[in-house]
């Protein structure tokens, strides 16, 4: 198990530029996940780091070992693919001993370590199986277990679980997180999913246009976004554009078109400067009537009053759309109990100063 | 009313049907009577040709240079088309379909032509020789024209174009992630090719190692120019009985050798395939 680390990586495709100078560190142990829409460089970094790919100029390190030009068979990294990439020539046995044959282990210490495994991943009785004669899920864990059989200094899954439908989908998120943490190895894993990344990660990058534009656990991405593309990628969010106008403790005002908003703030944005509001629907309270008046005026709650639009139930939760004086739209969600209003009512939204997040693009 | 496009199929199928049939049953209907000069043949029937092929040890050993020199030209075309295949189908730039098209319209150029241009080449006083006389690698001209090496090398430039076609869409076929994972797990390119590139692409290397085959074994105008007239291979035979013997029978026993020889040896193929596939050392 090593850390890795990636120094000013660049990678370009002939005009392209996949990966804009990439600085990213992987802590031992870590379950990290690069989180992106197609495109955003996400998958290239990963080749980078598997070796399939060499960078155009930067340095990348296992451990203390800088194998930028190190070919992959070199680099002793286990791998997940998003089509398994099992071997449909070989038993599930060889497919898991794979790695060990090529570096020459005896056949008994081969044997015994893949029944290890199969045990790790529950699945004893599949040794001389083919991949074709079993389900996905199980093909998805031998995957798993051929990528740690020669342990590996860094573990990489290429959106492993795009392939399974939701249940099981889930299921396996579960599944590999324990694995991972059994044997505590390094993980380095791509998704677009941010359910998925949020369900199973240490740390989360979230990567647009061959950047990183947020690094964090789960909870401070979502929580504190700094980006409004970082607040969108991950999860619903409401914003609101507006202009700076003052500052004091931790807490900044801003002028919008329906009113002004105090807003929790560690930023150094100006007085004057665009900024926008970002507000989680569910973070927003609903207070009937266009006065409702149970929250103390202490400054600690925002209020803006509108029209219910939309009305949509989605079983444990309802999100209502309210139309803004200015003909801007908010969302909110809450328990059914707490929304019991109908289109056309007038509504008053409130919602506390620190849950809601400055942003400055 | 529903139209019957099935119906369609019939006339094209009758007439394959008749001429393929027809064609067979009159020289294996000729192989069976004796030759009585000016393409005259005897009513009665017997198996006077084959025992004369069986015994002579000329017309076998040109079932044994036909055959032999097909087999090279095949191995020679698999070896040779596997990279180049394996090359484009990997590539992923748009050169990839670029080459291709080189390849389809280079195989589909007359085989007459590609044959003229290999003697330009190769011939005694050809480029190839001048300039090897002028480096000094050789002291006197070598030709493979009228030698078995030129005939082997004319199939293979015959064949070739349809090899590098036929592994191309066999190596397309196998998922790159493959050797991905084969490689990350620890297996060196050579080791990615010895154990998962051939095992999964030994089926399709197969059935086009045979069509490429039967290509060779048929093939009458490289073996013919290449030959130079000192070659025999069956079809060269074939031509020289019918055209120049005027010997109806004999050249239907020759056919007919010839077509026999290249089933079975076919059969046998693909009955070693599927012993190969029993044992799971390779899949379909």
């Amino acid at each position: 198990m090593s850390r890795v680390l990636l120094t000013r990586v660049v990678k370009k495709f002939g005009d392209f530029t996949a990966l804009k100078s990439l600085d990213l560190e992987v802590k031992e142990g870590e379950f990290l996940t690069l989180l992106g829409p197609s495109g955003c460089g996400k998958t290239t970094t990963l080749r980078l780091i598997a070796g399939f790919l060499t960078p155009t100029s930067g340095t990348i390190l296992l451990g203390d070992e800088d194998v930028t030009r190190v070919a992959p068979q070199h680099r002793e990294i286990g791998m997940v693919f998003q089509d398994y990439a099992l071997f449909p020539h070989l038993t599930i046995s060889d497919n898991i001993g794979f790695g060990l044959q090529e570096r020459g282990y005896p056949k008994d210490k081969i044997r015994q370590r893949v029944d290890e495994l199969l045990d790790l991943i529950q699945l004893p009785e599949v040794h001389d199986r083919y991949p074709s004669e079993v389900s996905g899920g199980q093909q998805q864990r031998i995957a798993v277990a051929r990528a740690v059989a020669y342990p590996p200094r860094v573990m990489l899954m290429d959106e492993p679980l795009g392939a399974l439908d939701l249940k099981l989908r889930e299921a396996m998120q579960v599944e590999l997180r324990r694995i991972q943490q059994e044997l505590g190895i390094t993980t380095v894993y791509v998704t677009h999913d941010q359910t998925e990344a949020m369900n199973m990660s240490d740390t989360i990058v979230v990567m647009n246009l061959g950047e990183i534009e947020q690094m964090g656990s789960a909870e401070e991405i979502y929580n504190h976004p700094k980006t409004s593309y970082v607040a969108n990628f991950v999860g619903q969010v409401n914003t609101l554009p507006g202009r700076l106008l003052g500052r004091g403790d931790g807490v900044v005002t801003i002028g919008t078109d329906i009113g002004e908003f105090r807003c929790a703030s560690q930023g150094e944005a100006a007085a004057g400067s665009a900024v926008m509001i970002a507000i989680r629907p569910e973070s927003i309270r609903l207070i009937s009537g266009a006065s409702g008046d149970s929250d103390a005026s202490d400054g600690t709650v925002n209020r803006v009053s509108g029209t219910v639009s939309t009305r949509r139930f989605a079983g444990n939760l309802v999100s209502i759309l309210v139309s803004m004086e200015d003909g801007s739209t908010m969302t909110l969600e809450d328990h059914p109990r707490n929304l019991d209003v109908q289109p056309g009512e007038q509504v008053t939204l409130a919602w506390r100063v620190s849950e809601s997040t400055l942003l400055t693009e | 009313m529903k139209v019957r496009w099935e119906l369609l199929l019939i006339p094209g199928f009758l007439i394959t049907i008749l001429l393929i049939v027809s064609s067979q049953y009159v020289f294996l209907q000729g192989s069976f009577h004796r030759d009585l000069g000016l393409g005259r043949l005897s009513e009665a029937m017997n198996l006077g040709n084959y025992f004369k092929f069986f015994s002579d040890t000329f017309y076998l050993n040109t079932l044994w240079i036909t055959i032999k020199t097909s087999a090279l030209a095949t191995l020679s075309t698999i070896l040779l088309g596997f990279p180049v295949a394996y090359l484009i189908a990997r590539m992923r730039s748009r050169w990839a379909m670029i080459l291709l098209a080189g390849v389809v319209v280079a195989t589909f150029v007359t085989i007459v032509i590609k044959v003229f241009g290999l003697i330009i080449i190769f011939s005694a006083d050809g480029w190839l020789n001048r300039f090897l006389l002028w480096v000094g690698f050789i002291d006197r001209p070598y030709t493979i024209i009228g030698n078995e090496v030129g005939v082997v090398v004319g199939l293979m430039h015959f064949t070739l174009g349809f090899g590098v076609l036929l592994l191309y869409s066999v190596i397309q076929t196998i998922p790159r992630s493959y050797e991905d994972a084969a490689q990350i797990h620890g297996a060196s390119r050579w080791r990615v090719h010895w154990r998962i590139m051939l095992p999964l692409s030994l089926p399709g290397i197969t059935v086009g190692a045979l069509m490429i085959f039967n290509m060779s074994m048929g093939a009458f105008t490289s073996a013919a120019l290449l030959g130079g007239g000192r070659v025999f291979t069956l079809p060269v035979l074939i031509q020289r009985t019918v055209m120049m013997e005027i010997k109806y029978a004999m050249a239907g026993t020759l056919a007919a050798v010839l077509l026999v020889s290249v089933i079975l040896i076919n059969l046998l193929s693909v009955y070693l395939l599927k012993r190969l596939k029993a044992a799971r050392l390779v899949i379909a």
